[in-house]
């Protein structure tokens, strides 16, 4: 685990660096000059995302906040990012990828109150109207299509960052808190914390080593931790979980990636139509793209299986009805892998013939393969019934 | 040319009779003796080396063989050894060969020998003859006695008849075994009350519509379903729009019967979406569920879950090109990107069913048999006569019907109405021998001629596969029928009648042995683009040649080779060829690149030996010796070990260098040398018929493999390719005489022997045969004296 010294008190504004800069840029009395605004950075951070073409890295703003407000059958959520910022609604795209514990998860997976970071593009062409403009509306309420979600554990690990522990520390003020003071180590991070750190840290904080919790006591100054953030008192930031090694760490990874393939075997591998021969018998050859963020292993099963079955699913990935049942079973012709895929995709594409197309195979449009997985038959509000329940589920609806 | 181990046998004199003609004086041939000497000297020259008592190759041994020619059996082994020698294939060409001379001599002694113990082999014969009427001769015969549809193949009416070389109607194969008789009963019964029912079902017309400002949407497989209650005559009217596929590919409107599993009616209908056609059919229905049904896939693809999920009814106003989601959707696809079908489409506005229709004809044939004064004893009598004379198909004594008269009288003494009773002893008619039998012989009487009124049912049932008609009946009467001219012109007269339709469909079916089409259905992941329509198309159009070539009374060589077929559009996707002009099916010039021509590259016939997942050349060879040259190989050692599949480490290979090698017992060689090749010569077509220049190899690996369907014929002629063969089978001469011993089967319902053979070649020889014509060769078999034998 990486670790590193320091202290710091810049955690509670969470902004990204070029909000910061529009901010100063208006207190100034002006727009953002050009040198500022560069039409390149601006064409990659507006890029308009489209059904059947993954975005380029980069794409969209960065973003972090807590999770308060989560619908995981439609894929959608709310972050607040700081004491009186409004909620930033978000629906995942078709494709986002969620992180939790370090290990590939779904918005299910991550309890709210979650400090995220998150990957933000605008609305998938077509998708506009899923996240209703809230009505004290900011500049970042646009980008509200996710790419990837992640909690801190996945998003500081995934970048070689950990906190070293300097030492604890007792807050003042109106609410005196014990701090755990860390500073980070290993490389600097867009949109992370980059200086030493006072973490809120009490008895609800679940401090892991080996494959136990254990007392506060053993975390010991220089050690290099993982943490897990939640809302702290005046926008600072408390620790929900500690890892104090790497076989804590793993074991909780584990967990989730179990988790993980536990929901994707039962509701099936999301990818998109890439194209469509359509014989004129009904059946017809659908080539696949499998979306990323997802376990290996299962790559490998639906490969395996070679008669992967298939089935139409919306934008948020929910399927319809008796998924299995309203799935028809292809044999499985082509099979290509490409090298650094582009963000969501997993870098396969798979070609498959099928005796029986459905409505919902046309390129652009979601589908999720089954592979040699058990039956399963999933709770009946997770499914799509009918059109009008479609449309129902088409946009956000605010809890 | 072409020969094989024959059970049935096809002697050729072919030679003894150039021997004569070239003037050469065969010596004198006397007695039992002289028999002996010249068939002993001539197998210890050249045939004793293989076919003695140790080698005994290809399970033929001679060194023992009785002389008692009156013994069927053993005539049946001198019949085959003279069968080879004219042949050409014994001696085989690495043996000393016999000069002219000598072959002639012992092919003479040999005939003369089997003609000496014809008559006793006839004499074995019983002195009647009882061949059961098949459960399809049943059902046509009931129609046509009392104008009842009685479905045979309804749960519980009757089994499926066994079948020698595909023909149901071989009275050795036909037994009656006491179930027989309770479903006779059964059978009987039902027919009696449908005919004299105490009420009839009143006809009805009836309309089946999807919901106001409606149409159903039926995709391929999918069928709108409605009922028949009670069997008989319908007119079904329907109104549907035909959508063609964004290919082209034209939507079958067909009517299915769910418990038949398969079509009663159909047609393909390309439609513009918003100009529906309605279609009527009239004709002869069994009761049951039926569907209007888009014929295509109808059954759960084995390769995945098939499913249809869009089962539903359109706006009438809507167009079809709406019916794209623009969200997902739990549906069958409907229409492609740019909104045309992508499969055939029907649109149906609705179905009208008109019936049980009264016909007039139909109540003509039960006039004249149910007393109009109940009781009248004269009426009684009157009735069963005309009744039992018809049913029995010869005249009946008054002594024969007093037993159903006392029935009658039993039955109303046990508290039954007159007209239950008189049903039953109608009903008892029905399930004498005498009806579901058809009898030749008399018991204190050896005779072998037919009389006139067996040779009406033999006419009958030979070309209309039922009873006499009225006219056939008096002819037989006046004792005019056994008069070839008045014979003649029955036998056109039955030509010409629409009742003709049954012999030009059943007998190909049974000659051809159609009924194997799709036994072992294709593995849908091997052969995806078969379905139960082309399967269907494939049958139709066998079918549909023979009928062309009877009505145009084309030469037999057309059998196996033309430049032309009988093609729907099914069947033009599946040759790859251009579309027909009308899509249904229709004669279609070939064109000299297709590969096609004559029955035997019709997909039907190439499909009905491949076993789900290959072709079977050797099979394939079997079934042309069978079928088209009237031989019938040996069946195959037991123990035979099958071809392995290629393993995955090693190169490909093609069915055809399998057999080669697997093949290696000289025992085996010499069936499969005169097998082989005639399935061999078509290995350009795969399991379901189709062209293919290499061989899809499953596992090994490297190239498919090209095809090879090269041969050489037993006699040494060489050929390459479907084309050649058939052209070197369409010059044999026994052709002919093969397809006349077909037609013999069918019409005598016996296996032809060798007593058959001079009587065969004499009506295949005869210039009346109209140079091998195939109407011709049919009214010639009719008018031969074999025709009024037994």
């Amino acid at each position: 685990m990486r670790r590193g010294p320091s202290r710091a008190d810049d955690h509670a504004p969470l902004h990204p660096r070029w909000i910061r800069i529009a901010l100063l840029a208006l207190l100034m009395g002006g727009h953002p000059t050009p040198a500022l605004a560069a039409p390149a950075v601006d064409a990659l951070k507006d890029h308009r995302p489209k059904p059947g073409i993954f975005p380029p890295p980069g794409a969209g703003i960065l973003l972090n906040g807590d999770l308060v407000v989560s619908d995981p059958m439609n894929r959608r959520g709310a972050l607040r990012s700081s004491q009186h910022a409004p909620r930033h609604y978000f629906a995942m795209l078709p494709y986002g990828m969620v992180w939790y514990h370090g290990a590939p998860a779904d918005v299910r997976d991550i309890p709210p109150g979650t400090h995220l970071h998150g990957r933000f593009l605008l609305p998938l062409e077509g998708e506009e109207e899923t996240i209703s403009p809230p009505s004290k509306g900011n500049a970042t309420s646009r980008y509200n299509h996710a790419i990837r979600l992640e909690d801190d554990v996945s998003f500081y690990t995934r970048q070689n960052r950990a906190w070293k522990v300097i030492g604890f520390e007792q807050g003042g003020g109106p609410a005196p808190r014990r701090k755990l003071s860390v500073e980070p180590v290993g490389p600097s991070i867009e949109g992370g914390l980059n200086k030493p750190t006072l973490f809120d840290i009490d008895d609800s904080t679940r401090i892991w080593k080996n494959r136990a919790l254990v007392d506060r006591d053993q975390i010991e100054p220089g050690l290099e931790v993982q943490v897990n953030l939640t809302w702290g008192p005046f926008d600072s930031l408390a620790t929900t979980d500690v890892w104090l090694d790497e076989t804590s760490l793993a074991a909780c990874q584990e967990i989730q990636r179990q988790r993980h393939l536990r929901l994707i075997r039962s509701r099936f591998l999301p990818g998109w139509i890439d194209a469509v021969t359509n014989h004129d018998t009904g059946g017809g050859d659908v080539t696949v793209t499998l979306f990323g963020g997802m376990d290996p292993s299962l790559y490998r099963e639906i490969r395996q299986d070679q008669r992967p079955k298939i089935c139409d699913a919306a934008n948020t990935l929910r399927t319809w009805s008796y998924h299995q049942e309203y799935s028809v079973r292809g044999n499985t012709l082509e099979w290509h892998e490409t090298e650094d895929p582009p963000p969501g995709s997993s870098g396969i594409q798979l070609r498959i013939r099928i005796p029986q197309m459905l409505d919902g195979f046309r390129p652009g449009r979601i589908v999720r393969l089954k592979g040699p997985w058990t039956y399963v038959l999933l709770p009946a509000d997770e499914w799509l019934a009918s059109p009008e329940e479609y449309e129902q589920s088409s946009k956000l609806r605010l809890p | 040319m072409i020969p094989s181990t024959p059970l049935r046998l096809k002697p050729h004199f072919a030679m003894a009779t150039v021997l004569v003609g070239l003037g050469i004086m065969l010596p004198a041939i006397h007695g039992q003796e002289h028999f002996e000497k010249i068939t002993k000297a001539f197998f210890q020259s050249h045939c004793l080396r293989c076919h003695d008592s140790e080698k005994q190759k290809g399970e033929f041994r001679i060194d023992n063989l009785s002389t008692d020619s009156s013994n069927p059996i053993v005539a049946e082994k001198w019949a085959e050894i003279r069968f080879r020698m004219n042949a050409g294939e014994m001696p085989p060409p690495e043996e000393p060969q016999p000069t002219a001379r000598a072959l002639g001599e012992i092919v003479e002694v040999i005939s003369k020998k089997l003609r000496e113990g014809a008559a006793a082999r006839m004499s074995r014969r019983g002195p009647v003859q009882h061949d059961r009427l098949s459960r399809q001769e049943y059902a046509h015969t009931v129609y046509d006695l009392l104008g009842v549809v009685f479905d045979v193949e309804a749960p519980g009416a009757f089994n499926e008849d066994p079948r020698w070389q595909g023909f149901d109607r071989i009275g050795a194969m036909l037994s009656v075994a006491p179930s027989h008789i309770e479903r006779y009963f059964k059978a009987a019964n039902t027919v009696i009350d449908l005919a004299f029912p105490d009420t009839a079902p009143p006809s009805k017309l009836e309309r089946k519509s999807p919901g106001e400002g409606k149409r159903q949407l039926l995709q391929l497989g999918e069928g709108w379903s409605f009922d028949l209650k009670h069997p008989g005559r319908y007119r079904i009217s329907i109104r549907a729009s035909g959508l063609p596929a964004f290919t082209g590919r034209i939507p079958r409107l067909s009517l299915w019967h769910r418990h038949h599993n398969r079509s009663f009616a159909g047609m393909d209908l390309a439609t513009a979406e918003n100009d529906p056609q309605t279609i009527e059919l009239e004709g002869l229905f069994p009761a049951g569920t039926y569907e209007i049904r888009n014929h295509a896939r109808t059954q759960r693809h084995a390769n995945g879950s098939y499913k249809l999920f869009r089962n539903q009814e359109v706006d009438a106003n809507q167009p079809l090109a709406s019916l794209k989601s623009p969200h997902p959707a739990p549906w069958t696809k409907v229409v492609d990107e740019e909104g045309r079908p992508v499969m055939p489409l029907l649109l149906v506005d609705w179905i009208e069913i008109e019936g049980p229709l009264i016909n007039e004809i139909d109540q003509a044939k039960r006039k004249h048999i149910f007393p109009t004064t109940r009781g009248d004893s004269q009426q009684i009598k009157a009735g069963l006569h005309r009744f039992a004379e018809r049913a029995w198909r010869r005249p009946v004594e008054a002594w024969e019907l007093d037993r159903y008269v006392k029935l009658i009288a039993t039955e109303q003494d046990a508290g039954e109405s007159f007209q239950a009773s008189f049903r039953s002893a109608l009903a008892s008619i029905l399930v004498a021998r005498r009806f579901f039998h058809l009898e030749v012989g008399s018991p204190n009487e050896q005779r072998i001629e037919l009389n006139d009124f067996e040779l009406a049912s033999r006419l009958s049932y030979f070309l209309w596969s039922s009873m006499p008609d009225e006219r056939l009946f008096e002819a037989a009467r006046k004792g005019e029928l056994r008069s070839p001219r008045r014979l003649a012109e029955e036998a056109d007269r039955m030509i010409a009648d629409p009742k003709i339709e049954r012999f030009l469909d059943t007998f190909p079916r049974q000659w051809l042995q159609l009924h194997r089409v799709g036994m072992f259905q294709p593995d849908p992941k091997l052969y995806p683009e078969y379905d139960p329509w082309l399967e269907e198309s494939m049958v139709l159009e066998t079918l549909a040649y023979f009928e062309q070539m009877f009505r145009e009374d084309l030469p037999l060589r057309e059998i196996v080779d033309s430049d032309w077929s009988m093609i729907n559009s099914r069947l033009a996707i599946h040759y790859d060829l251009p579309p027909p002009h009308p899509p249904h099916l229709t004669r279609y010039e070939l064109g000299p690149d297709s590969g096609r021509g004559g029955l035997l590259t019709h997909a039907a016939i190439l499909s009905l030996t491949s076993d789900g997942t290959r072709h079977r050349p050797v099979h394939r060879g079997a079934w042309v010796s069978e079928a088209i040259l009237a031989l019938t190989p040996p069946p195959p050692p037991p123990n035979v070990d099958p071809l392995e599949p290629v393993a995955e480490d090693k190169p490909k290979r093609s069915i055809r260098s399998k057999l080669e090698a697997h093949a290696t017992d000289p025992t085996c060689v010499s069936c499969h040398q005169r097998i082989d090749p005639l399935g061999l010569a078509f290995e350009n077509f795969d399991a379901i018929g189709r062209w293919r220049e290499t061989e899809i190899v499953h596992g090994g690996r490297g190239d498919h493999p090209p095809v090879d369907a090269s041969g050489r014929l037993p006699d040494g002629q060489p050929f390459n390719g479907p084309s050649e063969f058939k052209k070197l089978l369409a010059r044999d001469a026994r052709l002919a005489d093969a397809f006349l011993e077909q037609l013999a089967t069918y019409a005598l319902r016996r296996v032809m022997t060798v007593d058959d053979i001079e009587q065969l070649q004499a009506i295949s020889r005869s210039p009346q045969a109209g140079g091998h014509r195939l109407r011709s060769m049919v009214r010639q078999l009719v008018l031969s004296d074999l025709f009024k034998q037994r």
